[in-house]
């Protein structure tokens, strides 16, 4: 196990320097002058010089690379041009609405999917289960930020019970803060709710066939217990895979719906960085998503070998 | 070597007349297909037809009601709102077919050369794909985006990169489960070299798997082209997209909450038609994958 996880720690710290390596490549070689492309095509020379001089874009692209990357080991994610603030503040401001965002829709979805799962399964082939199946069938298919729009509209502007959008801020106004993020939250979580609900049923379907399933109802254990005990255990794992999958669904989904609620997160930041092409706000928040994308992989791949002893041979 | 066969059905070899047969029965691929095939439609339509010319903008039209000559009314700008849904539906359909043949065309071979040759080379595949797998197409977007600026050819490459990975997983997948077969050891008895083995046993045999994905995946590429244009990455006007309506209607919200429906159930009618019409295929040609989802 022990082998297994430095073999994949190897493989994480490999992933993570490519992609820093793609990111870099994209952002800062491909454009030729990073400077011409910030300030646009109309610049005068000496601007473009001194934001050269400013991003020491004078230096070799090579020294710029590993600048950057032991710059970000440290927690310095380079000084952003348009705010002039260390883009790590900015980040670290911005943490602060993403991520009970996505964790909050994260939470919604697994307690909202687990309970509809599992009692679809228990009544596999009623018309119950066929129902709550299309539901989510047409779950997976509307995009949030539809939900987003729909909610605002019912919520917002025809019963004004929640805001419409916005963020207040969670010293200024707590209670505001935790409503501002209600629908944000909920537009989140439905779609990644259905295609839980559905993994949970057909693993929990392929798990009761097992022959430990009926070795538990003999030895005398009741439905309920056996369902939740032995079914319910077992048939998390795909969930787990699959919730480990939707990650990078989660993060996209967060960008998107922070733009649709105009929430002050990550996501809006990254989208201030192009429009105000701010390049070292978009390059340093981009790998940040991406580093925390190729973590929680490397999480889910371990915990998976943690729970299955099969799946340490083949790394 | 029938058994083989019945178990590892292809497209070429199997029994056609009955998966036609079975297709009739199969609910999931009427109304996938019925659906997919609507949206076909109203798209290459939208190439020679649409009740109106969507890149005037006639003011003094703004926001009519449904009625016989705008069949859904007109937006903010007095555009007719059905036709826009049908360039939509053309620009969905584009971007989502070119988007999975790049990943495809890119995907396939990668997955192949990652189960024919064992050792540093089927490493490198299988990282590389792990690599491109931590960029979601968003992010492959906004990176494009900030260089080139928005555009459609930006979603497609975008979503086209996120599928690779997808393509190359399900390839090996499927090369991998049929590596040591009986077929495959006559052929290479036979002579023959790992490409034309590929090429002659390999490729038929997971064309099915491959088929399925590319259905599954095609759903997932109008949801994602949707999303980035939603956002301004994708489309730009005077071409018409759900996403970009939808990102239109959502100003409008509070007058013309109509404006915001249409799009949206437009994107949920294909992306659900093209789910649908996967989870039929999958049925109908591969018996073994058969899922207990209704």
């Amino acid at each position: 196990m022990l082998w297994f996880a430095f073999l994949r720690l190897i493989g994480l710290m490999t992933t993570l320097l490519a992609a820093s390596l793609v990111i870099f490549v994209v952002l800062e070689v491909i454009p030729g002058d990073p400077a011409e492309v910030m300030l646009g095509l109309n610049a005068q020379a000496d601007t473009l010089a001194a934001l050269r001089a400013e991003l020491g874009l004078n230096a070799p692209v090579y020294t710029r690379y590993i600048n950057w990357v032991l710059g970000m080991l440290h927690g310095d994610f380079g000084v952003s041009y348009t705010y002039s603030v260390p883009v790590a503040e900015l980040i670290g401001e911005r943490v602060q609405v993403s991520l009970p965002l996505a964790s909050g829709a994260l939470i919604l979805s697994t307690a909202l999917a687990i309970p509809i799962g599992v009692y679809s399964a228990r009544h596999h082939g009623k018309i119950i289960d066929t129902g709550i199946m299309a539901v989510a069938q047409i779950g997976i298919a509307v995009p949030n930020f539809w939900i987003a729009i729909l909610m605002v509209y019912v919520f917002a502007i025809v019963l004004r019970i929640l805001p419409s959008g916005g963020f207040p801020g969670w010293d200024e106004n707590f209670f505001g803060s935790l409503q501002a993020l209600l629908l944000p939250v909920i537009a989140l979580a439905l779609p990644q709710a259905s295609i839980l609900a559905r993994v949970m049923r057909s693993a929990l379907l392929d798990v009761l066939h097992e022959d430990y399933i009926r070795t538990a109802r003999a030895k005398g254990l009741s439905n309920k217990a056996t369902l939740w005990r032995h079914g319910v255990r077992n048939a998390l794992i795909p969930v787990l895979t699959i919730l480990g999958l939707q990650f990078s669904f989660l993060i996209a989904g967060t960008v998107i719906i922070e733009n649709a609620f105009y929430l002050p997160g990550l996501g809006r930041l990254i989208f201030q960085g192009i429009t105000q092409r701010d390049l070292i706000v978009v390059k340093s928040s981009v790998m940040l998503l991406v580093a925390l994308t190729i973590i929680v992989t490397f999480l889910v791949d371990i915990a998976y070998a943690a729970i299955d002893p099969r799946l340490r041979r083949r790394p | 070597m029938n058994q083989e066969l019945q178990s590892y059905p292809s497209l070429s070899t199997y029994d056609e007349v009955s998966i036609w047969k079975k297709a009739l029965h199969s609910r999931s691929f009427l109304v996938g297909a019925l659906f997919a095939i609507a949206i076909l439609v109203a798209g290459i339509g939208s190439i020679f037809w649409t009740p109106y010319a969507i890149d005037t903008l006639n003011v003094a039209n703004r926001l009519k009601p449904a009625s016989s000559d705008y069949w859904l009314g007109t937006d903010q700008y007095g555009r007719d709102i059905f036709s826009m849904l049908m360039v939509g539906a053309r620009t969905s359909i584009i971007v989502a077919l070119i988007a999975v043949g790049i990943g495809m065309l890119i995907g396939v071979p990668l997955g192949l050369i990652g189960a024919a040759r064992k050792g540093v080379l089927e490493e490198l595949v299988m990282r590389t794909n792990d690599l491109i797998f931590s960029f979601p197409a968003l992010l492959s977007a906004v990176l494009i985006t900030s260089i080139f600026g928005p555009g459609t050819i930006n979603a497609v490459i975008a979503i086209g990169i996120f599928n690779i990975p997808v393509f190359a997983r399900v390839a090996r997948g499927g090369a991998l489960s049929l590596s040591g077969r009986e077929f495959l050891l006559a052929a290479r008895l036979s002579g023959k070299g790992s490409l034309l083995i590929t090429l002659e046993h390999v490729i038929p045999n997971i064309a099915n798997l491959l088929i399925v994905q590319a259905t599954i995946q095609l759903s997932l590429a109008i949801l994602s082209e949707a999303g980035l244009s939603y956002l301004g990455l994708g489309a730009q006007p005077p071409m018409a997209s759900w996403g970009r309506m939808l990102f239109e209607a959502q100003t409008m919200v509070a007058f013309a909450p109509q404006l915001a429906l249409y799009p949206g159930l437009a994107i949920i009618l294909s992306v659900l038609g093209f789910n649908l019409l996967g989870d039929g295929l999958r049925d109908l040609l591969d018996p073994k994958m058969r899922r207990r989802v209704a």
